[in-house]
């Protein structure tokens, strides 16, 4: 039968299993650890979403289980609230916390946000300790209600059993769900490659916030759980070892790897458990336990949890690939149902409306200024060529178009709007969509999500249906993939949708970023050097493919180096050398410009311009940039 | 890819089963009479965990060479439970209680573990019989729980009123550490004082592991105080009284515990000389009782015996004779044995009260001549 089948039963078999203890007489002791595990198990799922999937590394996920572990037990002692309301309130409030903690990591990154959250753990511990009036202080609170429910058995532990499990798996399905969808394609997207996901529209920073939110909320509903079910908490249940705990658990269960990480909180907390009877060295023999694990599977349990989950995660199909006409390189039906306004053009409308102004438009990097008052339009319908000798600012131009960088001085406008100032993901928004000079694709997702990311139905979609999985959510799933599917078919490699993107080869992965780049049909299309790194006969296909799209109504501005390709596609060209713009007309009048062929081979001739260059060393903030 | 998913898998199932066939293997032999121990095994508390454990086989020793427990070897289960992790304290009790079916178990030593696991064994299911000394231990309403040692407020109050009538001073003055253990140790001290109608002349306190004391020193100093008492760990409490004396300063000290700890003297040197503390055991006591246990112990682990050692073989001791005087395993009834039994044990001659305080009694202790010596033994 086909892999779907089996690998359903496999995990509905495995799940009847969790299911069996509280039936079959184990003790109130193995019940009580597997309870733990599945507490750890939502914790460390939280944290997984944050560190693993959106790639923030957090090391203080015990203190959002502490926040929410404190708030439930204080609201069950000190008013006499029922615990299905304070539950959701301490939920509600560790997720402010962790909106307040996704807007620090806008601002703080890498080591630093994980030594920022190790800080936090730390405070949150001694603030617990130190507020007695409040905390009950190092002995912690005790005599908290715990929450009786019936059910199979005699003890607490047995009774909860089931309720703590089926939270935990309805928590674990929640977030498959999400992981797959739009929200999840967001955070892989700024986990693979910030920047990228940035210029194609996701709002990293809506997106940290959710994730550290969502991080929170899961922590906050594992430490309220866990008084709920054992009654007492103290500063020692969050101290930063925990949080470790934690993050170990993720590592083992492969980052990012939601069913691996279910798994690894089973082996993390049971495993120790096994082996106490080796009494001094049982914790010695866990962690070589764990070294193991990673020797022999370097991503962890997620390998094994990711086979059997794989009909909910992104990219499965069942049996074998859909039959895709299979293509060598790019294949263009020349006289396909273009929605363009004309298929062919001999000659650029000369009264051509200006699409995107660049105005006086200078860029300091420190003391260097990469573009120094450059001025030009972009006419709507044209390809425009910016080319220049290496260092002339050509990159940086795109940056700037883009938003990925902020000019120091002057302005850009696409049509009535101004970009300059822009977050990138706002810019895209406006309908400027560009490819990297160095591809950048998001390697861990397959070719049809990297270009579904960008689409409108997925930019689209709000965090809140996001989460909840609402039927819009499904609809607009759909349309994306139906667009992205169109246009890796309209670049011609619709049958490498289901790959990985780190499996392609560097042509195969060009295309698939000039199909990202067009899938939502932008006004502006910011190419940087396309055609780097492409064999001969790909690269006049590609040029075949922009005056295609440029006959189909879209705008393109070309960083290039290679003469012929220039010459065979722009309409008009730019050049620039050393920040300044140094020519622009007609590709052939430019290329037999004097002052052009100087800047090729070195000189530098000014025109007789009176322009002084006025470079002000001006110190600012410098984003990383391609 | 294949073979890596087959070990994976092989390897987390052959954990899963070795958890719980482990678990099984571990059921006791009837043959002998089973207690458990929650002990800190491993982590950074496992120092006090070893000498827990030498005090407890120690004392197993002795009561199998006198006929064991209930006609049977006495056998003491140990689980780790790393000090002071309420969740691996859980673990630990939990699982003496319900796979090594003891009917009583010494620890958890921390006062947080045993917070934590009370709501699992003061059902009844289980005795524990501690020396854990935070004062909500035995405020609880936990009928199953013995306590070898005072309360952290005995030894507060013991000291400070020994000191006050010994010195003949009211003018008081707190050095404590900025941790959990100082800042109980001052709201106790200050409590005490209030009652008798006083106030500290001055309270100042320091992080642990301060190396510099003497801005605490100067406003000891200024404020006038006759006595000064340290509530700190042994390091500093050795540096306060060697800063003092090098300034100059005739002040009298006090201290926790601590002040009379073996780092401590060494620190100290001669500045020790004349420090008052209360504790429950130092191994100079002449009591014969107490210098008999001394040499049994040095003759079996080449060195000298402290609290932690003498605590938990007093416990041990205790269990077996409640056990052995109830006839019987059953918790209810040995709890009963507890509460008539009169024990003269290394620490204090017991006498459990109904909260399952049994000890009532601390020494005083001055440091003389580098070595600490019991002044007197305050009983309440």
């Amino acid at each position: 039968m086909t892999g779907t089948s089996t690998r359903v039963a496999l995990l509905v078999l495995f799940l009847a299993v969790l299911a069996l203890p509280p039936f079959i007489g184990l003790n109130s002791y193995y019940l009580q650890v597997l309870n733990l595990a599945w507490i750890a198990a939502i914790a460390a799922l939280g944290l997984n979403i944050v560190t693993g999937i959106t790639g923030q590394v957090v090391l203080g996920q015990a203190a959002m289980m502490g926040l929410g572990a404190y708030t439930t037990g204080l609201l069950l002692l000190k008013t006499s609230l029922p615990w299905w309301i304070a539950l959701p309130c301490a939920l509600l409030l560790t997720g402010l916390v962790g909106a307040a903690l996704g807007l620090i990591s806008v601002r703080i990154r890498g080591h630093y946000l994980a030594i920022t959250t190790l800080g936090l753990n730390e405070i949150f511990r001694l603030v617990v300790l130190n507020e007695e009036w409040l905390t009950g202080g190092a002995f912690g609170l005790r005599d908290i209600p715990v929450v009786n429910l019936p059910g199979p058995g005699a003890s607490t532990a047995s009774h909860l059993y089931l309720p703590v499990l089926g939270i935990t798996v309805a928590v674990y399905a929640l977030t498959l769900r999400v992981f797959r969808t739009r929200l999840g394609r967001d955070m892989r997207a700024i986990r693979d490659d910030e920047l990228a996901a940035e210029s194609m529209g996701v709002n990293s920073r809506m997106t940290k916030v959710v994730s550290f939110v969502v991080c929170a909320i899961w922590g906050a509903l594992a430490g309220g759980l866990y008084v709920l079910f054992i009654g007492f908490v103290s500063p020692n249940n969050f101290v930063v070892l925990e949080s470790i705990r934690l993050l170990l658990i993720v590592v083992i269960g492969g980052l990012g790897s939601i069913g691996g990480t279910f798994l690894a909180a089973l082996v993390v907390t049971v495993l120790p458990e096994a082996l106490r009877d080796l009494q001094m060295v049982y914790m010695a023999v866990f962690g070589l336990g764990v070294v193991i694990i990673l020797l022999l599977a370097p991503r962890g349990l997620g390998i094994l949890a990711d086979w059997i989950l794989a009909p909910f995660l992104p990219g499965y199909r069942d049996g074998p690939p859909v039959a895709v006409e299979q293509t060598t390189g790019i294949s263009l039906e020349r006289d396909g149902n273009a929605t363009g306004p004309a298929t062919t053009r001999a000659v650029p409308a000369p009264a051509e409306s200006p699409l995107l102004k660049v105005r006086n438009v200078t860029k300091h990097f420190g003391g260097v200024a990469a573009l120094n008052d450059v001025s030009f339009d972009v006419r709507e319908g044209e390809i425009l060529g910016l080319i220049g000798p290496n260092g002339s600012g050509k990159s940086t131009m795109i940056n700037v178009c883009s938003g990925i960088v902020q000019a120091s001085a002057g302005q850009i406008e696409l049509g009535s709007s101004v970009v300059s100032g822009r977050a990138a993901w706002d810019v895209h928004a406006l309908g400027v969509s560009r490819i990297f000079q160095n591809v950048r694709l998001w390697t861990s997702m397959t070719v049809l999500e990297n270009v579904m990311v960008p689409h409108p139905d997925s930019r689209r979609s709000g965090t809140i249906e996001s989460i909840i999985g609402t039927r819009s959510l499904f609809a607009k799933e759909e349309r994306a993939r139906e667009a992205a599917l169109e246009a890796l078919n309209l670049i011609g490699i619709g049958a490498l949708a289901d790959r990985t993107t780190s499996d392609l080869s560097f042509g195969q992965s060009r295309l698939v970023e000039l199909a990202r780049a067009i899938v939502n049909k932008p006004k502006l299309l910011l190419l940087d050097e396309p055609a780097a790194g492409l064999r001969g006969g790909l690269i006049m296909d590609l040029a075949d493919i922009l005056m295609r799209l440029r006959d189909q109504g879209m705008t393109i501005l070309v960083v290039e180096h290679r003469v012929k390709l220039i010459m065979g596609m722009c309409d008009r060209v730019v050049v620039l050398n050393l920040g300044e713009k140094i020519a622009e007309g007609n590709p052939v009048d430019v290329a037999r410009d004097p002052v052009v062929v100087d800047a090729y081979l070195g000189g530098k001739i000014k025109r007789d311009t009176t322009r002084a260059p006025g470079r002000v060393p001006r110190s600012e903030p410098i984003r990383s940039a391609s | 890819m294949t073979f890596f998913t087959r070990a994976t898998s092989t390897f987390v199932a052959a954990t899963v089963m070795a958890g719980f066939g482990l678990a099984a293997a571990g059921l006791p032999a009837q043959a002998q009479t089973v207690i458990g121990a929650s002990a800190p095994l491993t982590g950074p508390r496992a120092l006090l965990g070893r000498n827990f454990k030498q005090g407890v086989e120690l004392a197993v020793e002795e009561i199998n060479a006198a006929g064991g427990v209930l006609g049977k070897p006495l056998q003491v289960a140990f689980e780790d439970d790393q000090g002071d992790n309420p969740n691996a304290a859980l673990n630990a009790v939990n699982k003496l209680m319900q796979v090594s079916k003891a009917p009583v178990i010494l620890g958890p030593h921390y006062s947080v573990a045993q917070l934590a696991t009370q709501k699992t064994y003061c059902d009844g299911t289980t005795i524990s019989v501690t020396s854990a000394s935070g004062i909500p231990v035995t405020a609880g309403g936990c009928k199953y729980v013995i306590r070898v040692r005072g309360n952290d407020e005995v030894q507060a109050r013991a000291l400070v009123e020994f000191a006050r009538k010994e010195l003949k001073t009211d003018k008081i003055g707190i050095i404590a550490v900025a941790d959990d253990m100082g800042r109980g140790g001052v709201s106790r001290i200050t409590a005490i004082l209030d009652a008798a109608g006083i106030k500290p002349v001055a309270v100042e306190s320091h992080n642990a592991g301060d190396k510099d004391f003497s801005a605490q020193l100067s406003r000891m100093k200024n404020a006038g105080a006759a006595l000064v008492i340290m509530w700190t760990h042994d390091n500093e409490a050795g540096l306060i009284v060697r800063q003092a004396k090098q300034l100059g300063l005739n002040m009298r000290f006090a201290g926790s515990t601590s002040a009379s700890e073996p780092t401590f003297i060494k620190l100290a040197g001669d500045a020790a000389e004349g420090v008052i503390s209360a504790n429950d055991f130092v191994p100079t006591n002449p009591d014969p009782r107490i210098q008999a246990f001394v040499k049994k112990y040095q003759a079996k682990y080449n060195m000298l015996p402290e609290i932690w050692a003498s605590a938990y073989y007093d416990a041990t001791q205790l269990a077996a004779r409640a056990i052995n005087e109830a006839g019987s395993t059953d918790p209810a009834k040995v709890r009963a044995a507890f509460a008539k039994m009169q024990h003269d044990g290394v620490l204090a001659s017991y006498r459990c009260q109904d909260n399952g305080d049994c000890n009532q009694q601390i020494h005083i202790v001055e440091v003389k001549g580098g070595q600490p010596m019991v002044l007197t033994t305050v009983k309440f």
